[in-house]
């Protein structure tokens, strides 16, 4: 196992603790600074003392709509680069949350492997802006 | 009750049973995703040298976790049919891909195939253009006109699903590797016809070539 170039602070909002838990004890294990929120109240105020530069954020959460949540991030700092986790059949709701902002989404389950890729190009796009 | 009332009753059913499913499916990949990174965390620990004591545990312990990943990706591949089957009920009328559309039947029908010992395959047609109808009601069509075909083949034979474009119209071709015993005017139930008439689709069974018959259901391109 390797440790990732990813050198951006990251926070993870999703409502599925053992999901957003376990998917962050991995990528600390790769040397990557990141903190997780288990619900989109509890993820924007941790944006606040955190400032992350990149949110991996679900689009369903019980208690925000994972684009209004995508809105807010955006309004706090829109140059936070935002990867929705969509556990949809189809692609039309990441694609959604691309035209309102979000940097890029993944669907549930993905490999590790291409969450990194997905991170790698996000920090790369927000280090040319 | 009126026919109206009947047809707005079993529109709602297949809607409610469209958002069970998408809801059963979103927690399922759910659980799947935990499972995986669960899986994935072990992977890193023994990466880390958490059984480098015991090389033989180890071992074990991969094939274990390759084993779980696996399954994974089965599962997730099926969770993924049912989320887009379930969702094609969110609209009455919608464009799409009738490749996609046999990929899914196929998926579901794999099973009671294999139960069957026939080889169930498909060919889908690369380039071909979207199809604008009510993904639903063909749906349904192609699932009893794949179980019409499993029920008229026995252990051994081959049923292919073939899509195909004829000029303003898509077919697609059940083609089964043994000719029909049965009337053929007798396999179809009126229901099917019905609701074949509904997409202005035919069908229609060809069995003047050697010895496999084609049950052929041809689609206009947009439904008006």
């Amino acid at each position: 196992m390797n440790t990732t170039p990813i050198k951006s602070k990251l926070l993870i909002i999703d409502d599925e603790v053992e999901y957003a838990s376990t998917l962050c004890q991995r990528l600390q294990l790769r040397g990557i600074d990141i903190t997780d929120a288990h619900s989109g109240t509890d993820g924007l105020a941790k944006l606040k003392d955190i400032n992350p530069d990149i949110v991996i954020l679900d689009l369903k959460m019980p208690d925000m709509n994972g684009l209004d949540a995508l809105a807010a991030i955006k309004e706090h700092n829109p140059d936070i680069e935002v990867i929705m986790i969509t556990g949809h059949g189809s692609a039309a709701a990441g694609l959604e949350a691309m035209r309102k902002g979000a940097f890029d989404y993944i669907m549930k389950p993905f490999k590790l492997a291409v969450l990194l890729e997905k991170l790698e190009a996000a920090e790369k796009s927000d280090d040319s802006e | 009750m009126d026919n109206e009332l009947e047809n707005e009753i079993r529109h709602e059913q297949v809607g409610s049973l469209g958002t069970i499913l998408a809801g059963f499916s979103h927690d399922m990949k759910n659980h799947l995703g935990i499972i995986r990174e669960s899986n994935g965390l072990m992977e890193d620990l023994i990466a880390m040298g958490a059984l480098s004591n015991d090389p033989q545990m180890a071992e074990r312990f991969q094939k274990t976790i390759a084993t779980i990943e696996k399954k994974v990706v089965e599962s997730a591949k099926m969770l993924r049919n049912l989320s887009s089957f379930a969702h094609r009920s969110d609209a009455p009328m919608s464009t799409f891909d009738l490749n996609d559309l046999l990929h899914e039947a196929l998926i579901f029908l794999s099973r009671f195939a294999r139960l069957k010992q026939v080889k169930l395959s498909i060919q889908p047609q690369e380039g071909m253009p979207s199809l604008y109808s009510d993904p639903s009601l063909l749906h349904y069509i192609i699932h009893r006109l794949i179980t019409i075909c499993l029920e008229c083949l026995e252990a051994g034979n081959e049923l292919s699903i073939i899509a195909a474009r004829r000029q303003e119209s898509f077919q697609v071709i059940f083609r089964l590797d043994s000719k029909l015993q049965t009337d053929p005017e007798s396999l179809f139930p009126p229901i099917l016809q019905t609701a074949a008439k509904k997409l202005h689709a035919t069908i229609t069974v060809d069995n003047s070539s050697g010895d496999q018959s084609d049950i052929v259901l041809t689609l206009p391109s947009e439904l008006t």
